[in-house]
């Protein structure tokens, strides 16, 4: 019964490892990571994050307007539709971060991260995640290690401040609540640069490193 | 007509297809281990449904399995070499050790088995080999996944329809020896079944066309993805 266990299980496995499995997805990751396309892909990633920020900030910049022009119901639902904005923008993020995870087990070097330093946050609890971080930078060996962290860090730091601004938007005073939003907002972006600033090392250590040698070190 | 003997001339078609679309499509150089494992299985199957009085009997079912056993596991090696061919750092030495280590397990074991091996020798072995050969795919499948290594459909639809085969065979073997021959028809209806669809999705495989990847050519070369 030993053997017939160590079977079912092992075919439980291979079956949803390679069911799963999308050669053309993974064919895609090496040729985003192969293809020297590094520096035309970063921007379309920077255009398409200073597009959210921008979609954010101006329904926050509405609501504010709105709030000095007292209209109450007109200001929540603008702060509401910046929510909304990075709530999708969040999404995203966190997928791309453990797509970048993924792929940095297809780099044969890594170059090292840029610390988050808790100075550059003002939501506490993202402070806090930035000073572990911090710590972990020590502990941790490899720079491979500290970069699987580091986004770790980040995809948890999105969560964090999107829910600094989601307790931000129940406040009853709309003037504090908004000024608060700005602030995880802030932090938000914070945390959007340091994404793309990961997804920029990816691309550049896979770039840096000969590409027959990337592959023959796996 | 005996729905066995039935499942077994639906075999023999299908692994004609397989191979016949294998070689159409030009895939019979991309896994010589299964091309050997499909020729062996056709034999077999020929044999023991074509002359049955002669070969529909325990000490040639043994040896075949024997002859399986060693190409399963060629099998799951080849894959593994081909998938890790420009990956030599995602092919760790412990698994290569190892899987040379079951080979030559196997080989010594198909080589020194008693000529008159009881059919109870078998089912004591069977799922010992079964397990080595299935561990050794599920291995290859966790590199695979783990380093995002480009593999090719073909390798991939002989892993996914393997191993799900091999507990269906394992099961039957258990429950006939925990529960006695008298199942035996069934459980051999059981594993003729499933046997059938395993090769039917091989069949449908090798004769499917490739969808192109969307990638560089300079990306291709790379990965040496033509052909693979």
């Amino acid at each position: 019964m030993l053997w017939l266990g160590l079977v079912a299980v092992s075919t439980i496995v291979v079956c949803v490892l390679l069911g799963r499995y999308d050669r053309a997805a993974v064919a895609r990751e090496w040729d985003m990571m192969l293809g020297g396309r590094a520096s035309e892909d970063i921007r379309t990633l920077e255009r398409a994050c200073e597009l959210d920020h921008m979609m954010a900030d101006d329904s926050w910049q509405a609501a504010w307007q709105a709030v000095k022009d007292d209209d109450r119901p007109e200001a929540v639902r603008l702060l509401d539709l910046s929510y909304q904005v990075l709530e999708a923008a969040t999404i995203n993020r966190r997928v791309r971060l453990r797509a970048v995870r993924v792929c940095a087990r297809m780099a044969a070097a890594m170059a090292p991260a840029p610390p988050l330093w808790p100075a550059h946050f003002e939501t506490t609890e993202i402070r806090t995640l930035a000073g572990v971080a911090i710590v972990l930078q020590h502990i941790l060996v490899s720079a491979y290690e500290r970069f699987v962290v580091q986004a770790h860090v980040l995809a948890l730091g999105f969560v964090l401040a999107l829910r600094a601004m989601r307790r931000a938007r129940g406040g009853r005073d709309l003037t504090t609540a908004l000024l608060r939003f700005d602030v995880a907002k802030m932090d938000w972006r914070s945390l959007d640069e340091a994404h793309v600033e990961m997804v920029r090392i990816l691309l550049v250590s896979a770039a840096a490193s000969r590409r027959d040698v990337a592959v023959a070190r796996l | 007509m005996d729905p066995r003997l039935l499942i077994g001339h639906a075999v023999k078609v299908v692994l004609v297809a397989a191979l016949v679309g294998l070689y159409a499509r030009g895939r019979s150089g991309r896994g010589l281990a299964i091309v050997a494992y499909l020729w062996a299985a056709l034999l077999g199957n020929s044999l023991t449904t074509l002359w049955p009085d002669l070969f529909f009997n325990y000490e040639f079912w043994m040896r075949r399995q024997a002859v399986f056993d060693v190409l399963k596991l060629l099998v799951g090696v080849e894959i593994a070499l081909r998938a890790f061919r420009i990956f030599p750092g995602a092919r760790a030495t412990w698994e290569r050790l190892v899987a040379a280590s079951v080979v030559v397990a196997t080989t010594s074991a198909f080589w020194f088995l008693p000529r008159e091996a009881p059919y109870g020798v078998l089912f004591a072995h069977q799922p010992q080999i079964i397990a080595a050969t299935v561990w050794l795919f599920t291995v290859t499948s966790l590199v695979i996944v783990h380093y995002r290594i480009p593999v090719a459909p073909w390798h991939r639809a002989i892993l996914l329809a393997f191993v799900p085969y091999q507990l269906v065979f394992t099961t039957s073997i258990a429950v006939m020896k925990n529960l006695g021959a008298s199942l035996h028809p069934a459980m051999g209806l059981l594993d003729s079944t499933a046997y059938l669809v395993m090769v039917a999705y091989w069949a449908q495989t090798a004769w499917r066309r490739e969808e192109p990847l969307a990638i560089s050519p300079a990306t291709r070369r790379t990965l040496q993805l033509e052909g693979a």
